[in-house]
């Protein structure tokens, strides 16, 4: 199964970390699109299917709880795996209670984020 | 060595370690010398303050060269350098933060790049606290300095 | 079947998927274990020090001393076997800072460092690692399961798992 990847950080250089992450992963990755922020992810959203959204919380414009909480109030299903420097317990609950499916604290080993994707979206991929 | 001090080595080493393979040595004897990127990251939060990392260019290419899998004789642009080490200074200060105080939550504002010459220093309150650190990478140097304005 | 030795400084890969590979004394090196199952195919990689430049004469006399001369080998001769990149199941093993020797340099954690660098570069995932701690680890990869197993003196005999290993 061919997936799609929405990557949303204002750092270019973390997206394109990130996105070498996903092309070494073993996923088949067939799209991997990229925002700069929480509005440019969702008009991206709102045009695009995507199987799963990666997202840093502290952005310009709108930031990663914001972008949660809109993809819950729109319904739009799909799982949000939220990646950040801040990994304080406050924030992983906080983030959790909104909707966020998974938590990769940054600095992250490639692994570690392929291996909470295989969390979170199960079997899916095989 | 002071939990400020124990917390900005340990989040250095794992940071660089983690995403940037590399490892952290003593500081050169030349470092106070050498050109720098420098950026800055301010917080606030249960502490308001600043994290200022400044690396050698040479440290920095190595680094963005490292954290972008780059391989072969080509240093990353500057543009790219500068990107990586606000990102590093970003992961830094978040790394440091979150040893300090697991709990609560805490605001990193977008890091910036510097004025090459040295900047002046914010006066310092009875009640901030500092922690100064350098080490060697590569051939190169990166200082870091985390200033609390705010005691915990 | 006995399983195949790779020593110290060594470097191989096989077919033969009744075969295993196995290393010993892997203390402040790093030990490179790759799997393809469906081509069967099975290295290992046990060097000693990070970086080449250290010295090039000992580079030129046997490659797998260093991670950077002898890593793109072993997947080279993993590729030459019929392995695929995107196949490969990837684990690192030792790094350990043994007790008794005389060095502040951490030349294990060095070495893991080293082969994490050259492995990203390369656009190669790591599966699983167990590295660090203070004592030598032997290593074993059978080719038919691509199960990686490690030990450490006293202890009993466990198994790399994906992505967290066992330390």
């Amino acid at each position: 199964m061919a997936f799609r990847v929405l990557i949303v950080d204002d750092s270019p250089v973390m997206r394109t970390f990130i996105r070498r992450v996903m092309n070494t992963s073993g996923f088949d990755v067939s799209e991997c699109f990229q925002a700069s922020d929480g509005e440019e992810a969702l008009e991206l959203l709102s045009r695009e299917w995507v199987d799963v959204v990666l997202t840093d919380i502290n952005m310009p414009n709108m930031n990663g709880e914001e972008l949660v909480r809109s993809i819950e109030s729109q319904k739009l299903t799909v799982p949000v795996v939220v990646i950040s420097t801040d990994a304080t317990d406050a924030r992983v609950e906080r983030m959790l209670s909104l909707g966020a499916k998974g938590y990769v604290k940054k600095p992250f080993a490639p692994e570690s984020l392929r291996e909470e994707l295989d969390r979170v979206l199960g079997d899916a991929h095989v | 060595m002071s939990s400020l001090h124990q917390a900005v080595a340990e989040a250095t080493d794992e940071v660089l370690s983690t995403m940037f393979f590399t490892m952290l040595d003593a500081p050169p004897e030349t470092a106070a010398n050498e050109p720098c990127l420098r950026v800055r990251v301010n917080f606030r939060g249960r502490w308001t303050g600043t994290l200022a990392l400044c690396a050698s260019l040479g440290a920095s290419a190595e680094m963005a060269a490292n954290f972008l899998g780059l391989d072969g004789p080509d240093s990353p642009a500057a543009p790219e350098q500068e990107a990586v080490a606000k990102e590093l200074a970003n992961m830094i200060c978040g790394a440091a933060l979150s040893r300090l105080d697991n709990k609560e939550v805490f605001e990193l504002l977008p890091p910036v790049v510097c004025e090459l010459v040295a900047d002046e220093e914010l006066p310092l309150d009875t009640e901030s606290q500092v922690a100064e650190q350098t080490y060697g990478v590569g051939a190169g140097f990166l200082q870091l300095k985390l200033r609390l304005d705010r005691p915990a | 079947m006995m399983p195949h030795v790779v020593g110290i400084s060594d470097c191989a890969v096989i077919n033969d998927p009744e075969r295993s590979l196995i290393t010993y004394a892997l203390g402040s090196c790093i030990a490179i274990a790759i799997h393809d199952r469906l081509a069967n195919v099975a290295g290992m990689l046990h060097f000693m020090l990070p970086d080449s430049a250290m010295n090039r004469q000992k580079a030129e006399n046997n490659p797998y001393v260093f991670a950077d001369t002898g890593i793109p080998r072993l997947f080279q001769q993993a590729y030459e076997r019929g392995a695929d990149k995107r196949r490969l199941s990837v684990y690192l093993l030792g790094g350990a800072q043994v007790v008794n020797t005389n060095e502040d340099f951490n030349i294990g954690k060095r070495n893991h460092l080293a082969a994490r660098k050259i492995l990203w570069k390369a656009g190669v995932m790591v599966h699983g690692e167990t590295v660090g701690g203070n004592s030598a680890r032997t290593v074993r990869l059978e080719n038919r399961s691509g199960r990686v197993f490690w030990r450490s003196p006293g202890e009993p005999e466990k198994e790399m798992v994906a992505t967290k290993g066992v330390k």
